[in-house]
Parts: structure tokens; sequence; C-alpha cells
């Protein structure tokens, strides 16, 4: 009976770690912070982190300077509100790459999706269908550091990429008589 | 024997600086100068500090916050066992007792953060209040009575941080205490060299660091001056340019990620004023409330 009981525990174990999520949600990011090299300014950046309501966990790889983040279930992600905590621990972010599971979404240049009212806007991505969790660069001035943000500038022409706020560009996805809505910008 | 200590000091202590500045690896947690950096937003940071000089002993209190992205405030009250203004310069008494009270801010003006480099400049302000008469003897020890403007730049490339600092003092001075100088020019220049681990594993790995950093003031101030006047000495004073230049060698370890030990010398290298011609020896303990 006791080894039935394992038995059925470990299968449960191994089907919980092998179930995919099943709606469209962020599960996890990988953030480069630039300017650090002690390991007392990665706990800040970690202790900061840590704080915000939307990381279930952030593990640093302290001698690349990097974090891995796992986002809550479901949870309003807000790329915003990581870099300044991450400013606010004193550093800045070199990259952020963060994993989305789409479910049957066709992608191409331009192609912009809505996740709980923040607007997403694919460029250089040609056109292709997503399904699963996909890895997508996250391109904004506070994401990249100032040479590349610029590189990105000039070939990104629409004005959103410069505001941060969704434009003419990102018109069909932006209902009427709504506040200004932050458009992020992705690549894959 | 002592003169003899004191080069040997001397010696190690430019060597090392010379090491210092030619190592791949650097920190900028310096125990003398700050940084241009601030501290983590929203978390407090107390450090203790004691000095030893011949027979004077001084301690600092200091608590440091950052409020917001670029701007910090730190205070610290400072006690000195040495009262050269009301009495003989090598009176000390037994209790060190409370000599003057800082309040410092610092802005951040520019940050260019990259893998493995960073620059940044900060402005500094900082008034100090000595609630009895202090004397230029106890300057660098942190204790006077006036505000202090600057300026810090700090470099941090292929992971060698070198920090410059420059500032103006304005002594405000006491009725009736001795002469101070008019104004005083600061500088100081600060390299860091993370030793220890050669390579970052867990945040309980201690750190070992090692500073150096040269600190120095220039300004004019009275001398005693003999003149020879048919063959009478008149004694009087004068006003020449003084320069002081320190160099501070300095050991650190960090210990949990979130306590600094340091343990530091100073040792001087030009003292045209003859006041602080012993080297001082420097413990200081810091830690971050995360």
């Amino acid at each position: 009976m006791k080894s039935v009981c394992l038995l059925l525990f470990a299968i449960l174990i191994t089907l919980s770690a092998t179930i995919q999520p099943t709606q469209a949600q962020f599960l996890s990011a990988n953030v480069r912070i630039d300017g650090l090299t002690c390991s007392l300014c990665n706990l800040s950046v970690h202790k900061a982190l840590k704080k915000l309501d939307f990381i279930e966990e952030a593990a640093p790889n302290l001698d690349e300077v990097t974090m891995d983040i796992t986002f809550k279930k479901g949870a309003a992600v807000s790329f915003d509100r990581l870099a300044a905590a991450v400013k606010g621990a004193g550093f800045s972010i070199g990259s952020l790459k963060t994993r989305f599971y789409f479910q049957n979404v066709n992608v191409g240049e331009d192609f912009h999706f809505n996740y709980k009212g923040t607007l997403y806007h694919f460029v250089n991505t040609k056109e292709r269908m997503l399904n699963g969790a996909t890895d997508m660069t996250v391109i904004d001035k506070q994401f990249v550091p100032t040479e590349e943000y610029e590189q990105w500038a000039k070939n990104v022409k629409h004005e959103c990429y410069k505001t941060g706020i969704a434009g003419d560009c990102c018109k069909e996805d932006t209902p009427k008589q709504q506040k200004p809505q932050r458009v992020y910008h992705v690549t894959l | 024997m002592k003169t003899f200590v004191s080069k040997i000091l001397l010696c190690s202590a430019l060597s090392f600086c010379l090491c210092a500045t030619i190592i791949v690896r650097a920190q900028e947690l310096y125990p003398n100068a700050e940084a241009a950096s601030n501290g983590p937003q929203d978390v407090l940071r107390l450090r203790v500090m004691t000095a030893f000089q011949n027979h004077d002993a001084f301690m600092a209190a200091k608590g440091m916050y950052t409020l917001t992205n670029d701007f910090m405030l730190a205070g610290t009250l400072n006690f000195s066992s040495r009262l050269a203004d009301k009495f003989p310069s090598d009176f000390t008494v037994t209790t060190p007792l409370f000599r003057s009270a800082t309040l410092y801010g610092k802005y951040r003006l520019f940050t260019d953060d990259a893998p493995h480099k960073h620059v940044r400049l900060a402005a500094f302000g900082e008034a100090d209040i000595a609630p009895q008469p202090v004397s230029h003897e106890t300057y660098m020890m942190g204790i006077k009575n006036g505000v202090t403007a600057g300026l810090i730049g700090t470099v941090l490339i292929n992971k060698t941080a070198v920090s410059g600092t420059a500032s103006w003092f304005q002594p405000v001075q006491f009725a009736g205490a001795g002469r101070l100088p008019s104004g005083i020019v600061n500088y100081a220049l600060s390299v860091g060299h993370l030793l220890l681990p050669t390579r970052y594993v867990s945040y309980e790995q201690i750190n070992l660091n090692f500073y150096c950093e040269f600190l120095g003031n220039v300004f004019d101030g009275m001398e005693h001056q003999i003149t020879v006047v048919d063959g009478q000495e008149i004694h009087g004073e004068g006003s020449r340019r003084f320069h002081q230049l320190y160099v501070a060698p300095a050991v650190q370890l960090i210990v949990q990620s979130r306590a600094k030990i340091d343990l530091a010398l100073r040792v001087p290298l030009v003292d045209q004023y003859h006041t602080s011609r012993a080297v001082a020896v420097m413990v200081g303990f810091e830690y971050y409330f995360f």
C-alpha cells in the first residue's frame, strides 16, 4: 500500500512538472544587469526584484551578473516596474529576454498583442505561428544599452518606439477614449 | 627607528597603490572617499568607524539612506579624544567626546552603465556643525565646522574602478577661536581591487577587497614667521599656501554580501602644515539593512 502511494505521488509530481500552461501568460525572464561587479550590489538588485508582487522567484547568476526570474502564474507583469527596481538598486538593465506562452498566434512585423491592458509590438519579426513557450527580447529604451537603443531607433521608425505609448501604428489595438496605453517593443 | 618604520609603511603603501592601478577587477566601496554611485534605494546603511593616531582616538557613527534613484542622504556624528583648540594638541581625554555632526547629500548627475563598464558623475553638498571650536588638526578626521560642495566621478572599465573627487570647503569661523584657513580645496583619487573570490557563486562568499586612496587638500593658512631686521628677530604671522597629501591603503572584507569590515592606514606623503604627521589606523564596520 505504501509503495502504491509513493508511486502515485511520484506520478503526480512528474505530471505537475510537465503540465503546460493552458492560457497565454508570461512565464519567466532572464535579465542582464549592467554596471555592477560585486555580490553586495547583486544582492541589492535581488532584494529589490523580490519585492515586486508579480515575481515568484529570482535566481541570480552572480558571475555572469544575470537574474533568472519566474513570474507568478497569470500575473500582470510590468517591465517598467522591473526596470525601476533595478534602477533603484543603483544599476541598469542590459538585456531582457522574456518567455511568453502563446496559443496559436500568427505573428509578424508590427503585430500587436494585448496582455492584461499592455500592448506588445513585434518588430524585426518574420511571419510565423507561435504555439507554446516562446522567448522574446524587449528592446525598449530602459531594457537595452544606449548604443543598442540608438541602433534599433534607426530601424524602428514608429513614433511609439520613442514614446513607449501606443501610437498610430497601434490604433487597431487601442480602443478609442482610452487613456494612453503602454506599448513594449519585442523581437523574437 | 620611527622614521624607518614610517618609510617602510610609505614604500609599502606606494607599492600597493602601483599594483592596484594595474589590476583587472575592482570595487568602489571605498573606506574613505565616496564613489559617485549611491547605495540601493530604501535600504538603510549604518557605518561605525574608529581611528587611532598617536594617542588620539576618533569615532564616527554614520547613517546612509538612498531616497530616490539618484539622491542619497547621510548623517554622521563625530567623536574625538582630542581637544586641540582648548588644550595643547597632545592633550587627550580618556573618553571620546562629541565634536561635530555632518549632514551629507549626493545627487547622481550622470549614469552610463554597460557590461564591464560604468561611468558615473555625482554632485554633493555637506554641512558640518561643531558646537565647540575646531582646529585644522582634526579636519582630516572629518571634525570641522562649515560647508562643502564638490563633484565625484567614477569610471569602471574592464572591471578596474577609479574615482576622483574635487571639493571646496568653506569653514565657518568661531569668534575668538584660533584662525582657520579661509577655504580648502580637497581632492581624492581612489582605486579599488577585488582579490577574492575569483568567481562569484553565492552571496555567502567572503569578498576580499584592496583599496588605495590618495587624499589631499590645499589651502592658504597662517604660519609663524621670523624676519630679521637689523640683526633683530621679529616674530609674526604670515600667510602662505599649504599642501597636505595622504595615501590610504586599505583591506576590506564583505561578509554575507551585506556587512563590510575595513582596515585602513593613512600615511602622510606631504604635510606642509605639520598637523598630522603620524600614521593613522582606521577600522570601519558597515551594515546594509536589506
